[in-house]
């Protein structure tokens, strides 16, 4: 069964501006731009999903083929994972995926973000972001001791 | 001692293994009962009662003990609001060496996750359960947000740094703002009119530099540190601090200000501390509207400048230096500022070495807007 992927949503938040998404790791302390691409297909992990129904999302909302696509959103999907946006879903997760806010004259761009890091002195906390969600600090989450 | 009746177990000992001798309590429960036990204290003892008005945030302040009024009251005065107005929140403030009131640990008797131990924090949500200490100083915050019931607890007033007094109950302020969907922002906002220009940047950008320089032109200001502000239907700022921080070349420049200094035997490292309504002549004023959001960079070259910026800039400016020294409600800071700023133009502000300078530039670049 292939893997499913979905946003860390304890650790993250984006924001859309007008096409352009903001995405903040509060557990990092990174910052990212993303274009209009990369902000669906982060938009689409909010529930979880692999990375070929996200290829089928963004060929089917943009009018492009795989063929043209698959490097660069198995790529993007890629990097997401490596900045620790997405997360590996539990097996038993349930998928509901939201209709996409993507307008009808949207054009495929090759997804891209931005890194910012330089506001990780500033964003970088007290232990709070290893904390279980429940029960907050100083109950450690699970997850980080695995 | 009076106060809590279980104080002694968090100053509990560890045996050899590292383990606690006894059961601990949760935060969530040390929160839940610190706060019981200040209710109770008051009840039994009493204390002098203050109602402030901070933007659309109502909150009573019960002070237990003389000393801690002179940290917590002159920087709120501006705020001392109708007795008889609905509350949103009730905050106990108790200084321990002064009331008898059991003293706040001299540590989470719970492991260290970080090298930043001494400083904690816990947050369940808006509604939820919330507490930020600094263990160093003796100094915490705690607040049940759905009893809408807070405890600042300090150990001895006499021993707070010198800017605990420059933003007293800041944590307090924040969770109690966020529940009435109004955020407190790292932020300067100044107006010559009725058109505020929010400043936003790290400490050292300029903010304070510019609000002085702003006062000396008799300009108008909601603050130059922190603001408080509404989102709904515009973006309006609400003075939060009466209080202006002033270092290096801008106490010399300011020297109006600084004159009036209400630290004036400070250290070397302290910032001069003076109270905006000394020097504002009125123009310390209880709201203004934010027409627009300034990132601020300091370039040192004789002219200021201003030009478009992302979105991105004022969020991440806003968002990630009010996170830091609120510890709590990042997600929701982060979308308010978010919120915020999709109703704002969006500026980068290059600020040269004369502040009055990138004054002018500001009020024709406003007027322009």
């Amino acid at each position: 069964m292939p893997t499913r992927y979905i946003v860390d949503h304890i650790n993250i938040s984006s924001e859309d501006f007008d096409g352009e998404t903001v995405c903040v790791n509060f557990a990092t302390g990174t910052y990212f731009g993303l274009n209009l691409t990369a902000g669906a297909i982060l938009d689409f992990f909010s529930a979880p999903h692999t990375k070929d129904e996200a290829l089928q999302f963004i060929t089917a909302q943009f009018g492009v083929d795989k063929a043209h696509t698959q490097d660069d959103i198995d790529s993007f999907i890629d990097s997401l994972i490596k900045e620790k946006l997405l997360l590996t879903a539990d097996d038993d997760a349930i998928a509901e995926t939201k209709p996409a806010d993507i307008p009808d004259d949207a054009k495929y761009e090759p997804p891209r973000f931005e890194i910012y890091t330089d506001l990780q002195e500033l964003i970088m906390l007290d232990p709070v972001h290893d904390t279980d969600p429940e029960h907050g600090w100083p109950q450690r989450r699970a997850d980080l001791d695995q | 001692m009076v106060g809590r009746k279980d104080a002694q177990i968090w100053t509990s000992k560890v045996n050899q293994a590292g383990t606690p001798e006894i059961a601990l309590p949760t935060a969530s429960q040390f929160i839940v009962d610190s706060i019981d036990d200040a209710t109770s204290f008051w009840a039994k003892h009493g204390g002098s009662e203050h109602h402030l008005k901070l933007g659309r945030a109502r909150i009573i302040l019960r002070l237990i003990g003389s000393a801690i009024g002179e940290t917590v009251l002159p920087t709120l005065r501006h705020a001392l609001a109708d007795p008889d107005a609905a509350s949103d929140a009730v905050i106990y403030a108790i200084d321990s060496q002064n009331t008898g009131f059991a003293g706040p640990p001299q540590d989470w008797p719970f492991e260290t996750l970080s090298d930043q131990g001494r400083q904690r924090v816990h947050w369940t949500g808006p509604d939820g359960l919330a507490l930020s200490s600094d263990e160093s100083r003796g100094i915490w915050h705690l607040y049940d947000g759905a009893k809408q019931t807070g405890l600042y607890w300090i150990r001895a007033a006499q021993d707070l740094p010198f800017w605990e007094a420059a933003s007293p109950l800041r944590h307090h302020i924040h969770w109690v703002s966020l529940q009435k969907d109004q955020g407190m922002l790292h932020a300067a906002v100044i107006a010559k009119g009725e058109a505020g220009a929010m400043l936003v940047g790290r400490g050292g950008s300029g903010k304070s530099t510019m609000t002085a320089a702003a006062m000396r032109q008799g300009w108008r200001s909601t603050g130059d540190d922190f603001v408080l502000v509404t989102n709904q239907p515009e973006p309006v700022s609400y003075p939060l601090y009466d209080m202006i921080k002033l270092s290096g070349m801008a106490e010399n420049m300011f020297a109006e200000i600084t004159a009036s200094a209400l630290n004036p035997q400070r250290r070397s490292d302290e910032k001069m501390l003076a109270r905006m309504s000394d020097h504002a002549n009125g123009a310390f004023v209880e709201a203004l509207p934010i027409k627009a959001a300034f990132a601020l960079t300091l370039t040192g070259k004789p002219q200021s400048r201003i030009g478009r910026t992302s979105s991105f800039q004022i969020v991440s400016a806003v968002a990630a230096s009010s996170s830091v020294i609120l510890r709590t409600g990042l997600k929701e800071t982060f979308a308010f500022t978010s919120d915020m700023v999709r109703k704002l133009p969006c500026f980068r502000f290059e600020v040269g070495n004369d502040p009055l300078e990138a004054l002018d530039v500001l009020d024709n670049f406003m007027g322009e807007i």
